[in-house]
């Protein structure tokens, strides 16, 4: 290759970075879709749990440190170290959880690794549905007496309403 | 002439071409292991406690379920009115037999909400009788119950703190006029 051949390979190498960099900051930018409020039913019961105590659930429960950092409109990140062949990076799964007609539902929109944003459509189904265990446990907590009527996140935790469905 | 500048411009897109090609493939790959290196290296974000005028739980309950909720006496009906100020009261439509005959009376219970280190405590303010001149001795009339709610309510409690994993204290009790609202801290190590 000429000397001109070779300029155009490092302009060319440049370009190839920037363009992997413009993609990288469009995935990252992607708005996750929102979840759909919930009917507005007057709660007989109304429970606030604090980001700090559903911290400190979440660790107990997964056995390591675990930080739950909520936002509005149910969004959520759940930071934790997942051991990856050998090595314990720090992994970000953004999430949102909200209630569909009756039911929570929990959404993954993707996992951040460093610098690295892979969007859920990429991940396995197996690590999407994974999400879903979120508006599970939430469910299996709650009395059998009670029903879930609504479910807000704030930066300071979660609001969850009931209604009272026994006799 | 015409023959040096096409091989030129050839190798040019060539160049630019395979160098594209590196610089994403190279580009990922650097990524990739800076990503990973950044998030070995990373520490979690650090858990703040909860700020001391914020509570780790909070349950508010409305009027309206309290009064579903109830056990209906057998012979009447009773109804719970929260007030502001940590109060309520029941009004209990019940008859009392005089001479043989059933004289409808209406009893009144007010009752003070008082948050007890772990759990509530329900006191019995004061008591009144409509529909009945005779004066009566009330002072236990509502004793059972009383002891009874204090200890579902304890049960409840307990049952709570099993489920958040940690012990709780209650920290603020607030009435309005429809809900009561309690307010509890999480105290892993124990509540001293």
């Amino acid at each position: 290759m000429n000397r001109s051949g070779c300029l155009w390979a490092v302009v060319g190498a440049v370009v190839g970075f920037l363009i992997l960099l413009l993609a990288l900051r469009l995935i990252q930018t992607t708005t996750p879709p929102a979840v759909e409020p919930p009917a507005a039913v007057a709660p007989d019961v109304t429970v606030f749990l604090s980001e700090q105590s559903l911290s400190r659930m979440a660790s107990d429960r997964l056995g390591q440190p675990t930080v739950l950092d909520f936002d509005v409109n149910g969004q959520m990140r759940v930071t934790t170290r997942t051991p990856f062949r050998g090595l314990e990076p720090v992994v970000q799964t953004v999430m949102s959880i909200g209630m569909q007609g009756s039911e929570i539902v929990s959404q993954l929109h993707g996992v951040e690794i460093g610098f690295l944003t892979i969007p859920a459509t990429w991940l396995p189904e197996e690590m999407q549905s994974a999400t879903t265990l979120i508006g599970e446990t939430i469910k299996t907590q709650t009395p059998p007496d009670f029903t879930i009527t609504g479910l807000t996140t704030t930066p300071d935790g979660v609001t969850i309403q009931l209604k009272w469905v026994g006799e | 002439m015409s023959e040096t500048q096409p091989k030129v411009t050839g190798y040019s897109w060539l160049g630019c071409l395979g160098g594209i090609l590196a610089g994403l493939l190279g580009g990922a790959v650097l990524l990739i292991v800076l990503s990973i290196v950044n998030a070995v290296t990373t520490d979690l974000p650090p858990t703040s406690p909860t700020p001391p005028d914020q509570a780790d739980l909070q349950i508010t309950v409305d009027e309206a379920f309290l009064n579903r909720y109830i056990e209906q006496p057998v012979d009447g009906a009773a109804s719970i009115d929260i007030l502001p100020g940590n109060q309520a009261r029941v009004v209990a439509d019940t008859g009392v037999e005089v001479f043989g005959a059933i004289v409808p009376i209406q009893v009144i219970g007010t009752f003070a909400l008082q948050p007890k280190g772990q759990t509530i405590e329900i006191v019995l303010i004061d008591t009144q009788i409509s529909g009945f001149d005779l004066p009566l001795d009330l002072s236990g009339i509502f004793s059972e119950d009383i002891a009874l709610v204090n200890q579902e309510l304890n049960a409840a409690i307990d049952e709570m703190a099993a489920t958040v994993g940690a012990p709780v204290a209650i920290t603020g009790l607030t009435t309005s006029d429809n809900a009561i609202r309690l307010e509890f801290r999480e105290f892993p190590g124990g509540v001293n």
